[in-house]
């Protein structure tokens, strides 16, 4: 309950962020305010009655960026989360449903990616979608951003594909061949979109949703794959189809519903997760670079944590206690929604 | 030369030190008409330039480097770091003392004579200065014009002998010669040398000064002809490798020299022996040993070379637990990194460390922020005026440091430089837009209006900008501080951060690829004279297809002039108003932000007897010693 109240109120701070800041009277999250520094070395300065969380090394209040932190922070954690889902239960679900080499293709896939070490993986999408020097000099964008000519044809026929496997789905019926269309069409136009050059790909918070959700949706995937395997044997499900029900009315109508408890049971954990996701990369210096982010001033407090003890603690205090706090909420969205799966 | 990051530049400290540097050097002349009050180093945290008299011989230095050395071929070397090793293992013709303000004799015999019409400068060099083992013979005239004709190859790639050398006579023709032969050293023929002891230099005009200059850096450091041909045959040149020393010290080779701790003199174990470098292992160490074949005392050496031996550790790359090491360990110094601000204020303050352990010395160098004048927005004058105007400096200051680190910059030639005070010292020129350090946003606002903009800030598709800068602070912090500033002023910034290589070999040093601003440029003089601050950074005739130093991109006739017909004034006051002239000429066309003059900051280990050069800004390793 306590959680509840917290996230609540952690996502009203983080969306009135200016106001807060401003009823607290503490400057903008990228003011450096050089009176606030050590007059002589220009060192960062401790709590005050003017900076009540002290001022980081360049004079930026850390209330203030704790406080707009907590924006990139929720953004990450609900949109990255939103999409490793959709992705997670999509390939989860087909998987399962079609078997076969629909199946051995998805699941070998996740295999590879779950042997990938995630972070690792992250860091050189990161560091490939934000920044690289391909042969003609500035570039920026995913493998290197020069992709000039092969940017609109993968756009051109994924969205082609996309469009006709969905046609067909919807027409006759949701086989193989329209999953596959839609499937190999999404990763064309999504390898289309990245891979447009300079201002369309930015570091920043788009690329890191981008990076955590393309490696987090393979546990939801498994999990969902393993829960229709057993689904699609049940009777209602062979009732449906023996009364002539298509693919997609079976997945849709009578699979999916079924898997509602444990789809959000997991998102809600993998909330928490994300967080920490984005703050590791923030950390790593591959995350969000535009905007305060509790990774990145983590990060910069760590060669001066004995003496500059409040920018890193209080961004510490915040990361701790709102991943606590969507731990204990996930929990609880657990136990409730799903009683079978409790601790014996 | 400049700025890498591999040699920081902290301006402020040195400026006191430096006055007491001129006051014991006589024969330099006056070139510092001031500063020392402006420069505002702490008494506390000047460096010595002279070692105490009760210094110990022996013992061995490790000095902590983040990077590695550019070259260890003196015909290459470049980088500050790497001076810091050719001053304490090479003679060349003039040298640099640690409280030297002009270079001074080292294996010259004596000032130069230089004709009265500035065109003829005449060395003699000593006798009985000897090579490290195996060259092992004297030093004759000949090896010192060998060592300046090789540096023009290609494979020996030389940062600075065309700009300071080209107006040697019959230069060009060897150019031309160099065409055709691409792997022997070209002939000079304006380098005589009429016997062993002599070598004379003749010049097309009366650019004495520069030449002299530029003839105390390792560039004409002797070069034995007979041992280094067959290595300079390759490209790149191979000698590097099997460099031979004239200085005190040499790094170990295979000639295998074992130091004798008991009465530090040193000895050739391997008589059969290529001269093959076994000391130097790029990237990780390098290991200095006494030279054998030094004779201070007999050869007129100044050097009073105390250590037994010198290790240069590399790859530290965090400064700031580096800096704790030297500081509570023993018989080290740092090399190529700051320490940061926070160990600053630590040693400062006394509670961790004694204040003693750290020295400023002001760099002679310069940062600034370069506007791209060859596009919009900032092609035009006012706008650039506007930005300089709405900069806070102090800010761009701070994220390196406080006042240790450096004075905050009003125009180009820094503090202890002459030209500095006639440019208008501290205070700078008098022009509005630099003149309020903490920047003037009523000034910007009137030079926005000037330049089209009622509203005072900028609006319209010029107003995006890109800027390329550092990952890394603290030149990373530097960009988001001036990032913010352009934002005050309406523009949109998209900011491309990189590492710092990338950022002057992809970018800001190629035209074609260069941003609207380029945050985090700066330039360190190559000797003391004004002409190796202004000529390269703004000189339109210096701009480079690649490898650029010119990074506003300024080409204005007047100034390309100027500086034309400065180079060849021999006379030091007319000479040091002629380029403080160019100077205000250059800050008045506001191509870049000038935001610091910055002190190298140094630490060292309680029981070492640090002694600065104040030529390199770093610790002079010939006169540091360690207490035992």
């Amino acid at each position: 309950m306590a959680s509840l109240v917290f996230l609540t109120l952690l996502i009203i701070v983080a969306i009135a962020a200016p106001l807060v800041v401003d009823i607290f009277g503490a400057p903008g999250p990228n003011v450096e305010d050089q009176n606030a520094l050590n007059s002589t070395f220009a060192t960062a300065t401790g709590p005050s009655s003017v900076h009540i969380f002290g001022v980081d090394g360049l004079g930026r209040d850390v209330f203030s960026r704790v406080i707009y932190g907590a924006r990139v922070s929720l953004v990450v954690a609900f949109v990255a989360t939103f999409f490793a889902t959709i992705l997670g239960v999509i390939a989860g679900l087909v998987a399962g449903y079609f078997r076969g080499w629909t199946d051995t293709i998805i699941s070998r896939a996740v295999d590879v990616l779950l042997a990938i070490p995630y972070l690792m993986l992250a860091i050189g999408l990161a560091a490939a979608c934000t920044f690289s020097t391909g042969s003609s000099g500035t570039s920026a964008g995913c493998f290197g951003g020069h992709i000039d000519l092969q940017t609109p044809i993968l756009v051109i026929i994924g969205g082609l594909l996309v469009v006709a496997g969905v046609a067909w789905a919807s027409m006759r019926h949701l086989d193989e061949w329209a999953t596959g269309a839609t499937g190999v069409g999404a990763i064309l136009l999504m390898l289309g979109l990245v891979s447009i050059p300079v201002p369309s790909v930015k570091p920043g918070i788009g690329v890191v949703i981008f990076v955590i959700a393309v490696t987090s949706w393979t546990y939801i995937a498994r999990i969902v794959r393993g829960q229709v395997l057993s689904l699609r044997e049940k009777e209602f499900v062979e009732s449906a189809r023996a009364s002539g029900a298509g693919h997609s009315r079976i997945i849709f109508r009578e699979i999916l519903p079924n898997l509602t408890a444990p789809i959000i049971v997991y998102a809600s954990i993998l909330v928490p997760q994300v967080i920490l996701y984005e703050a590791a990369l923030s950390y790593l210096g591959v995350g969000v670079v535009d905007q305060p982010s509790w990774g990145q001033m983590i990060s910069d407090a760590t060669g001066d944590f004995s003496t500059y003890w409040w920018y890193m603690l209080f961004p510490g205090l915040a990361l701790l206690f709102t991943v606590l706090a969507f731990n204990l909420v996930g929990d609880a969205m657990q136990d409730a929604l799903n009683p079978r799966a409790k601790k014996t | 030369m400049r700025l890498t990051r591999l040699r920081l530049l902290l301006p402020a400290l040195l400026v006191a030190a430096l006055a007491v540097a001129l006051s014991s050097c006589g024969g330099g002349g006056d070139n510092t008409t001031g500063g020392e009050e402006s420069a505002g180093i702490p008494s506390e945290f000047k460096a010595p330039t002279a070692a105490p008299d009760n210094a110990a011989e022996g013992g061995t230095l490790t000095v902590l480097n983040e990077g590695d050395i550019d070259y260890m071929d003196p015909g290459a070397a470049y980088y500050q770091v790497t001076y810091e090793l050719t001053l304490a293992t090479q003679r060349s013709l003039m040298g640099w003392p640690p409280d030297a303000t002009q270079p001074e004799p080292d294996l010259a015999d004596g000032q130069p004579q230089v004709s009265d019409d500035g065109k003829t400068i005449t060395f003699k060099i000593r006798s009985g200065v000897k090579y490290s083992p195996p060259v092992d013979r004297e030093v004759k005239s000949q090896d010192v014009k060998y060592a300046i004709e090789r540096s023009l190859l290609s494979g020996v790639p030389n940062g600075y002998t065309r700009a300071y050398l080209a107006d040697i006579e019959g230069f060009a023709q060897a150019e031309q010669q160099l065409k055709q032969d691409k792997t022997t050293a070209p002939e000079i023929s304006g380098i005589e040398t009429p016997d062993d002891q002599t070598l004379v230099i003749n010049l097309t005009r009366s650019s004495s000064v520069p030449v002299i200059q530029a003839l105390s850096l390792p560039v004409s450091a002797p070069v034995p002809e007979e041992y280094a041909k067959q290595y300079d045959a390759e490209s790149p040149s191979t000698y590097g490798q099997y460099v031979t020393f004239t200085g005190p010290y040499m790094v170990q080779n295979d000639c295998d020299i074992k130091v004798d701790t008991a009465d530090h003199t040193a000895e050739a174990q391997n008589s059969d022996c290529s001269g093959k470098l076994t000391g130097y292992k790029p990237g990780k160490e390098i290991e200095l040993v006494r030279n054998p074949n030094w004779d201070g005392e007999a050869t007129g050496d100044y050097r009073p070379a105390y250590l037994d031996a010198v290790t240069v550790q590399e790859g530290f790359a965090d400064p700031t637990s580096a800096s704790q090491k030297i500081l509570t360990g023993d018989s080290q110094v740092s090399g190529d990194f700051p320490p940061s601000k926070t160990i600053v204020q630590e040693v400062a303050t006394g509670n961790k460390y004694t204040p003693d352990q750290m020295v400023a010395v002001p760099s002679g160098g310069n940062r600034y922020i370069a506007l791209n004048v060859t596009k919009p927005p900032f092609d035009d004058i006012d706008v650039r005026k506007a930005v300089i105007a709405n900069s806070d400096r102090t800010a761009l200051r701070n994220t390196r440091g406080g006042e240790l680190f450096g004075p905050v910059a009003t125009h180009f030639i820094p503090p202890l430089i002459p030209g500095f005070e006639e440019a208008g010292g501290i205070q700078g020129p008098d022009l509005d837009f630099v003149k309020n350090p903490d920047g003037d946003p009523a000034v910007a606002k009137k030079y926005m209006e000037k330049a089209g903009f009622k509203s005072g800030k900028c609006e319209g598709s010029d107003c995006d900008v890109t800027m390329v800068g550092d990952d890394a602070p603290p030149g990373f912090d530097t960009a988001t501080v001036f990032k913010n500033q352009l934002e005050e002023l309406g523009f949109s910034v998209d900011f491309q951060p990189v590492s710092h290589d990338i950022m002057y070999t992809k970018f800001c040093s190629v035209p074609a690829q260069e941003p609207n601003v380029c945050p985090n440029v700066g330039w360190i003089k190559d000797f003391n004279d004004p002409q190796s601050i202004l000529q390269v950074p703004f000189s339109g005739d210096s701009i480079n297809p690649s490898n650029n130093s010119n990074w506003p991109q300024l080409d204005d006739p007047a100034i390309n002039k100027a500086i034309s017909s400065a180079v060849t004034i021999t006379d030091e006051k007319q000479r040091a108003e002629a380029w403080a002239k160019i100077d205000d000429q250059v800050t008045a066309l506001a191509p870049a932000v000038p935001w610091v003059w910055d002190n190298d900051v140094l630490v060292r280990s309680e029981d070492v007897n640090g002694v600065a050069n104040l030529f390199n800004g770093e610790w002079d390793l010939a006169y540091t010693s360690v207490s035992k």
